[in-house]
């Protein structure tokens, strides 16, 4: 994965804080911090467009990007500008899903996962590299993965670096972050929103009264 | 940064063991401390291999210009094999300075202020 300045930035922010870490072990604690981050926040996401036959309930969902599908966030037709979900489904093995019901037609439809990173070796066999997400999530997470990557490295005994009190600290810090995070993600980040539609199918009636018996 | 290699190390060693040219101790003897002194390094800190997933390397004098990649944790390698080979010597002050040099080797791998 090429180097981005915000992961140079990143990790040269962490070195200050681990005095005589190794910056390959720093990498490994960042790649498990990155997925932890990943598996609660639902951040990093794809639309896999679903191509539905008739009578076939298991598909096979494959992702364009570097990652790993981890969970299935939603599944819609993609002619639904509401987006309302397709239930029952369900995905015991990442990338394998088994619809409830039998579809009677073909039908695009549209799987929206979340996805983590993957280990990866270089060209010579190391551990040496750096967890392969898009830059925005460095752009946008930093603070968050350097609380967590801290709090993985001072928990770490027998080292320079190794401080219980920091590393509860930190990971408190990292747990704050991931869930303000989550629900930042929830709202689509956007300042004062929430992405809930009412569904229509469940509005059968006004509430209104007709005018008449008013106290 | 630059990186030490299994020469420099041994060459660090034989000045503080006053034996530049080496006519006390043949290479023979540094080269096992220094395998020693590795194979110690990654039993007090196996993060130090991380990159290697633990393959820990040895040397001899035939591999003088090889990259130890331990960074800035090398040099404390000369205080352990200057250390070893001193423990081999029948003085008995070379027993106090031998243990002197041990310790500052665990020390400047696991404590932040060695």
């Amino acid at each position: 994965m090429p180097q981005s300045i915000e992961l140079d930035r990143l990790l040269a922010n962490l070195r200050v804080y681990l005095p005589g870490a190794v910056i390959d072990v720093i990498r490994g604690e960042l790649f498990e911090t990155v997925r932890e981050f990943l598996d609660f926040t639902n951040v990093w996401t794809e639309e896999i467009d679903v191509s539905i036959v008739a009578n076939t309930r298991a598909y096979t969902l494959t992702t364009t990007t570097a990652g790993r599908i981890n969970r299935l966030l939603s599944l819609f037709d993609s002619t639904d500008i509401n987006r309302v979900p397709i239930a029952p489904v369900r995905m015991e093995v990442p990338g394998q899903i088994m619809l409830g019901m039998t579809p009677g037609q073909a039908a695009t439809w549209v799987a929206l996962v979340g996805l983590v990173n993957v280990d990866a070796e270089d060209s010579e066999g190391d551990l040496n590299v750096n967890p392969d997400i898009p830059e925005w999530i460095y752009q946008q997470y930093r603070a968050a993965l350097f609380n967590g990557t801290l709090a993985r490295m001072h928990a770490q005994g027998g080292k320079p670096y190794s401080n219980p009190e920091m590393a509860l600290f930190r990971a408190r810090q990292f747990l704050s972050n991931k869930s303000t995070t989550r629900l930042e993600v929830l709202r689509g980040n956007v300042w004062g929103n929430h992405t809930g539609i009412f569904p229509r199918n469940f509005a059968n009636g006004s509430q209104r009264s007709s005018g008449s018996g008013g106290l | 940064m630059a990186m030490q290699t299994v020469g420099d190390v041994i060459t660090q060693a034989r000045r503080l063991l006053q034996d530049e040219d080496g006519s006390r101790w043949g290479d023979a003897y540094l080269y096992a401390a220094l395998n020693m002194g590795i194979l110690e390094a990654y039993r007090v800190r196996p993060d130090l291999f991380y990159s290697t997933q633990g393959e820990v390397l040895q040397y001899s004098s035939v591999d003088a210009g090889e990259i130890l990649h331990l960074g800035p944790y090398a040099p404390a390698l000369a205080l352990y094999v200057a250390g070893m080979v001193q423990l081999s010597d029948q003085e008995e002050n070379s027993d106090t300075r031998a243990g002197a040099f041990q310790q500052m080797f665990i020390s400047k791998l696991i404590n932040h202020a060695a």
